[in-house]
């Protein structure tokens, strides 16, 4: 009875943990990140929302041109009492698109916040990212947060032989759904993630709606992915999550 | 002209020899616009003494005139008789543009107000367009397409956003309202490497909305795009990307056979034991 019972018991327990790891091993599968499609869902060249031309003229605003008047006035003393012109205001300057100081996900253990910097194409065509790897960088050639058009491209070290991981490892635990909070010190807007992939390196520049200026406005974030090849110390893959505005929230 | 250019000259002599700050002497004047935004009537404008523009119409723009940084004044002589005039203070190197126009009450006298210009780079193919609200109307929206561009705009208010060059079809909506239209929908063509400035003008109650559009060169930034984002050079984070396990062994699968396998054979052994 002992042996027998033993042997069924042990088989059932081997059952259940063998049913149980299968399990945990698909949906790994599926959510994690080496099982990422390597194409792009969202990311197809979206058109622009304009027109682009052919119309006629009397649909068009026209543009007047300025008379032009010489000489230079010199100012006269201030009268003080009479009325001034007017002011006119900005409207809703927190509304503004924005360059972007920082980069908030969620809690959890993807949780936590990056400071983000201004960052530009390199003359040999790489982008030139924050030397510390938990810096994020802001590619100052792409759209502003909350600019009504285009990629506001954001992008970071996953890891660097001097400080080891970076910030951007954190992209890596992001689900479709998940939230990004973009922000400076005077707003913040949230975008939710909309799809993530891995691209070959060298196909990076043939995905032009990455870095274009047309099309939604997006968020793109870019880290490194993939094999790592350890004689070369560089990855083969970006990892790329893009992500679609919500709404402004509140500054933290 | 030459005697306002005798008159400076006198001025910079005077702050000179008076020993006061030469700053004066080398500040950049402003760039200042007028702009006629009154429909249906003819205004007559001046700066400081000068008649800048003989009985204007509407939609007409004056400029750039040079003030140098300091106190001006602005005046309109407009149908019989009717005359609005403010200060107006400029900075060194500022563009501006100063507006008459009519205030949300249609009742009231015209009024100048200024806006000042945005010059600051874009990238190239992209433009900065500014709408400014300057008409007899209420809160307004811009609309491309059907959807927002430029959201609640009041009175005496701009908006602006950098767009990719191209025609945008705008429709000017009351704030908040799928219109109708009080302006629009027309076609804005927006280039790249300028500053594209819109002043609404006009009764949107009498159906006489307009814009004034007006067009000033921006420097252009380089925005060339990435070829390559290296990001990662320590290989620290390499595991990330890789499955748990030994590649190639299913861990769950063996789990899986050998406890079927067990079970089975717990099930089988009472019959030896008989």
């Amino acid at each position: 009875m002992g042996r027998r019972g033993g042997t069924l018991a042990l088989g059932l327990v081997l059952v259940a943990g063998g049913v149980l790891v299968q399990t945990l091993d698909l949906l790994d599968r599926q959510a994690g990140p080496e099982t990422m499609q390597r194409v792009p869902t969202v990311s197809a060249t979206p058109a622009p929302s304009v027109r682009p031309s052919a119309l006629t003229a009397a649909d068009r605003l026209t543009v007047s041109r300025p008379r032009r008047v010489g000489g230079v006035f010199a100012p006269k003393p201030p009268v003080g009492e009479g009325p001034v012109v007017n002011r006119g205001r900005v409207a809703h300057p927190r509304r503004a698109p924005f360059v972007p100081t920082g980069l908030s996900l969620a809690t959890g253990p993807s949780g936590g916040r990056a400071p983000v910097d201004r960052v530009a194409t390199l003359p040999d065509g790489s982008l030139a990212l924050p030397e510390d790897p938990r810096r994020l960088g802001w590619w100052t050639g792409g759209s502003a947060i909350g600019a009504p058009y285009g990629s506001a491209v954001l992008a970071g070290h996953l890891d660097s032989r001097e400080h080891g991981l970076g910030f951007a490892a954190r992209l890596t635990g992001l689900r479709v759904g998940d939230a990004v909070v973009v922000s400076d010190p005077d707003q913040a807007l949230r975008y939710r993630v909309q799809a993530r992939y891995l691209l070959p390196r060298t196909r990076l520049s043939a995905l032009t709606a990455l870095f274009s200026d047309r099309g939604p406005a997006r968020l793109v974030m870019i880290t490194c992915g993939g094999a790592y090849d350890h004689e070369r110390g560089a990855y083969a893959d970006n990892l790329v999550v893009e992500a679609t505005p919500v709404r402004r929230v509140a500054v933290r | 002209m030459r005697m306002r250019s005798v008159l400076v000259a006198g001025v910079v002599v005077v702050a000179a020899a008076s020993g006061g700050s030469t700053a004066a002497v080398a500040a950049k004047p402003a760039s200042v616009y007028v702009i006629q935004g009154v429909q249906g009537a003819t205004w007559t404008l001046t700066v400081d003494d000068e008649e800048v523009a003989t009985d204007a119409p509407d939609k007409e723009i004056v400029g750039p005139l040079a003030l140098m940084p300091g106190s001006h004044t602005v005046t309109a002589t407009g149908p019989g008789g009717a005359e609005v005039s403010a200060d107006l203070t400029v900075e060194a190197g500022a563009s501006v543009d100063v507006v008459l126009h009519r205030p949300v009450d249609p009742t009231a006298d015209p009024l100048f107000t200024s806006f000042v210009n945005d010059l600051s780079p874009v990238k190239a193919g992209s433009g900065r367009v500014t709408v400014a609200h300057t008409a007899v109307a209420p809160p307004a929206d811009i609309r491309v397409n059907g959807e927002v561009l430029l959201a609640d705009v009041a009175s005496a208010e701009e908006i602006t956003a950098v767009v990719p060059a191209g025609v945008y079809p705008i429709e000017v909506v009351p704030a908040a309202t799928d219109g109708p239209a009080v302006l629009g929908p027309v076609d804005l063509p927006i280039d790249g490497g300028k500053l594209t400035r819109v002043f609404a003008i006009g009764v949107a109650s009498e159906r006489t909305m307009d814009a004034v559009v007006q067009v000033l060169p921006v420097p252009v930034a380089d925005a060339t795009a990435p070829s390559d984002v290296p990001a990662g050079d320590g290989g620290q984070g390499a595991g990330l990307f890789e499955r748990r396990g030994a590649p190639g062994v299913p861990v769950g699968l063996v789990l899986l056979v050998t406890g079927v396998g067990l079970a089975v054979l717990g099930l089988r052994t009472p019959r030896s034991r008989g």
